[in-house]
């Protein structure tokens, strides 16, 4: 506890001494959550405090625990995908491929081009989705209301066009072991173009909005601190790791899809802080909004019509053991597969990013107010059905 | 009448199709055997990453393979530590990042059917390694966590869902499944719905309502 | 300058002129119940079986009951039983629970006979859980009516 001076009526008279002198202090424990509107879902943290200053942080999860992994090895390949939708709810594309990744090294399957191309746009269409939801969300429980609305309103317009694509809005299993399940629609392209043409725009309405704005700045900047280094040591991943200076994004270092023919620039902040996080967040979405430019700059002249290798009927991967990663939204969500050469997988563990995310929560929030919780947890952008699968 | 139609040509199809499968699988070995031979053979020792640790830790190493792009290392499970702390500090292998622990059941394998799997990443060298060891049923395995921090949980999740014990972890509990469920769940031996009365057994324990039961 | 943009409260002011320039504008939303939303033609919705005509000019259900959409239904919602052999089979009875079905089209694009397809029908609620499963029957008629939309 900090000394604090001042001014002390005694039998003496005035005297100056330390204020805190005879005060005792306990520590208070804090329940945050399961049910908490900055939490996100179901996730618990209990904080325990002096004062006002977090000393501990304690993570409970598991409220939304499914059994996937189980659940996996009862199915065959092609049934596992529509259920790996059901991990992170709001990018369910990038679920999808990080799948279908892990099958095909496993079975040597080649993916035509054009299919390749359909796959990368829809992973940034969903990249820019779910960053969108968590400006909108992030914003809101900082404070500022209105970004909210906006942020929906442009979410709203992709997921129409994913409605458009595989008739489901959420839940879209649109890929397929081999390629995507059906071929782009007729105005599809045009609707997306308009859609990547606007963009930039509304882009800058948030910027107008919250970027400068004098409470934003100061709910954000130096809050929920992480270097590179600890935030490695940690498992952050994904866009929180790039606010902190280090430039390692999958889609660079491993690239699949067709991220080595696209031309975009990686997102890197040093900032460290809530703000910095921000910043590569929005920096994101302009970037895969670049991409996707240049992915209907291809499929606007391809005229081949491949959208899906042909794959065996039966999907009956060779023993052995692989492991795929994408770049979803939220970090780095690898597939390992163990096959024993049935038609069932023999294990399949899905390595979340926002769980291994939110293992850094502690570190960010030691010392801070309760109050910065909030910020720190929006920051890391945790979607609890990806945490506890 | 319809029976006895019937019978003769199932056991024709039967006959057929135990030849037919026959024929199938012997092309089909004769594919991969072909394949095998086309595919050029990997020299692993020509692989950097496999130089140096048979440079440094070459007791460690039980068995190295290289299949889909990966590489595979099977360690000795003393071993586990030190070679750990090595790959990360040395600047040649430089793994700072710690992907994922698994823990992995085998029970065909009944003198070690537990196995863990550690996946590495290097954000500066840009290289992937994998690490296996084998347990015995009753066998624990040094924890990582003090090279790495994120096996915290990674360690914790593979302790709930597969039963494997982690020496010297600092707070090894369950963390998807309540303090007090019984049993691993990602076992084989593990039903999908769980064990026969467990749903029952569980809602007596934790159900203030009887009525739901 | 930053001295008087913090006096007259500049980023307020650009603020304000956003969402008042919204605030005039046409509003994207719809009422719900008024207005109807009309779905994308590969929209994902109930799933009603087709009819065919056969030779001799009768029609009958596409569906020849192999089980293949059944077992390719990850939510293991489908119980079909079959009658008659050869091209005369038919399902005796085919049961969808759709309360279990995730709607993603799996068992659509596994019928060899092209028999199911999804429909635009989306206001599915109900008020009891049997009201959910839906039998040939229900399937055939009662949803003939609504566009047909996601087919492989």
């Amino acid at each position: 506890m900090d000394e604090i001076r001042g001014l002390v009526v005694t039998e003496e008279g005035l005297v100056e001494q330390d204020l805190m002198r005879d005060t005792l202090t306990k520590e208070m424990w804090v329940n945050m959550g399961p049910q908490h509107p900055s939490t996100h879902g179901v996730l618990r943290v209990v904080l325990a405090l002096e004062g006002e200053r977090i000393v501990d942080t304690e993570i409970y999860i598991g409220y939304l625990h499914r059994g996937f992994e189980k659940f996996a090895e009862s199915k065959t390949y092609p049934q596992f995908l529509p259920i790996t939708d059901r991990l992170d709810y709001i990018s369910a594309h990038a679920m999808n491929y990080g799948y279908v990744l892990a099958v095909e090294k496993l079975m040597g399957i080649e993916v035509p081009l054009r299919a390749k191309y359909i796959r990368t746009l829809m992973a940034e269409l969903t990249r820019i989705s779910s960053h969108l939801l968590w400006l909108a969300t992030h914003a809101l429980d900082i404070g500022a209301m209105t970004v909210f609305l906006y942020c929906f309103r442009e979410r709203e317009m992709i997921l129409d066009l994913f409605e458009m694509v595989c008739g489901a809005r959420l839940t879209t299993s649109y890929f397929r072991i081999g390629g995507v399940a059906n071929d782009l629609p007729d105005g599809f392209i045009e609707k997306c173009r308009e859609f990547c043409n606007i963009f930039p725009q509304k882009a800058k309405d948030y910027d107008d909005l919250i970027l400068k704005n004098r409470i934003w700045l100061a709910r954000t900047i130096n809050v929920a601190n992480i270097s590179g280094e600890e935030g490695l040591n940690l498992g952050l991943s994904g866009p929180s790791i790039r606010g902190s200076g280090v430039k390692w994004d999958i889609r660079v270092s491993e690239p699949y899809g067709v991220y080595d023919k696209v031309e975009w620039e990686m997102a890197v902040e040093d900032g460290c802080d809530v703000y910095a996080r921000y910043l590569v967040r929005l920096k994101e979405m302009r970037e895969s909004c670049k991409i996707c430019q240049q992915c209907l700059d291809f499929l606007e002249k391809d005229d081949s019509g491949e959208f899906r290798a042909k794959v065996p009927k039966v999907i009956k991967p060779p023993e052995g053991e692989a492991y795929a990663c994408v770049e979803a939204p939220k970090g780095e969500l690898g597939f390992y597969i163990v096959s024993d050469g049935s038609t069932k997988p023999y294990r399949l563990k899905i390595r979340a990013p926002s769980f291994a995310n939110l293992m850094s929560l502690p570190k960010m929030v030691e010392g801070a107010l309760v109050a910065d919780v909030i910020a720190a947890i929006g920051s890391i952008d945790v979607v609890l059905g990806e945490v506890d699968r | 009448m319809g029976e006895n139609e019937k019978a003769p040509k199932k056991k024709l199809t039967k006959e057929e199709a135990i030849a037919l499968a026959k024929a199938r699988k012997a092309a089909k070995a004769a594919e991969a055997a072909k394949k095998e031979a086309e595919e050029p053979k990997v020299d692993l020792d020509s692989l950097p990453l496999v130089k140096a640790i048979k440079k440094e830790h070459a007791e460690a190493i039980e068995d190295i393979k290289f299949a889909n792009n990966e590489l595979t290392i099977t360690v000795k499970k003393d071993y586990l530590l030190p070679l750990c702390r090595w790959l990360k500090s040395d600047p040649e292998t430089a793994f700072d990042y710690l992907s994922e622990v698994i823990g992995v059941h085998y029970p065909k394998n009944e003198e070690k059917p537990l196995q863990v799997v550690y996946h590495l990443f290097s954000t500066q060298k840009n290289h992937r390694l994998r690490l296996k060891v084998n347990l015995a049923e009753d066998e624990e395995v040094e924890s990582v966590y003090p090279v790495w921090r994120s096996a915290n949980w990674y360690e914790r999740e593979a302790y709930d869902m597969v039963g494997i014990k982690f020496a010297n972890h600092p707070d090894l509990r369950r963390i998807l499944l309540p303090e007090d469920w019984e049993g691993h769940p990602l076992r084989k031996e593990y039903p999908l719905q769980g064990p026969e009365g467990y749903r029952e057994k569980w809602l007596r324990r934790h159900c203030r309502n009887t009525n739901a039961l | 300058m930053g001295l008087i943009s913090k006096i007259f409260g500049k980023d307020l002011l650009i603020g304000l002129n956003r969402t008042g320039r919204y605030g005039v504008s046409k509003p994207i939303t719809m009422q719900y119940p008024k207005e109807k939303w009309t779905p994308y033609p590969a929209f994902r919705g109930t799933i009603r079986h087709l009819t065919k005509e056969t030779e001799e000019g009768e029609t009958r259900v596409r569906c020849n009951a192999c089980g293949l959409c059944a077992r390719a239904c990850p939510a293991e919602c489908i119980h079909i039983v079959g009658e008659g052999k050869g091209k005369d089979r038919v399902p005796k009875t085919f049961v969808i629970d759709f309360s279990r079905c995730l709607y993603c089209g799996l068992c659509v694009e596994a019928c060899p006979q092209d028999a199911l397809e999804m429909t635009s029908f989306y206001e599915s609620a109900v008020y009891t859980r049997e009201e959910m499963v839906f039998d040939l029957d229900k399937m055939l008629e009662d949803y003939s009516k609504w566009e047909r939309t996601f087919k492989k």
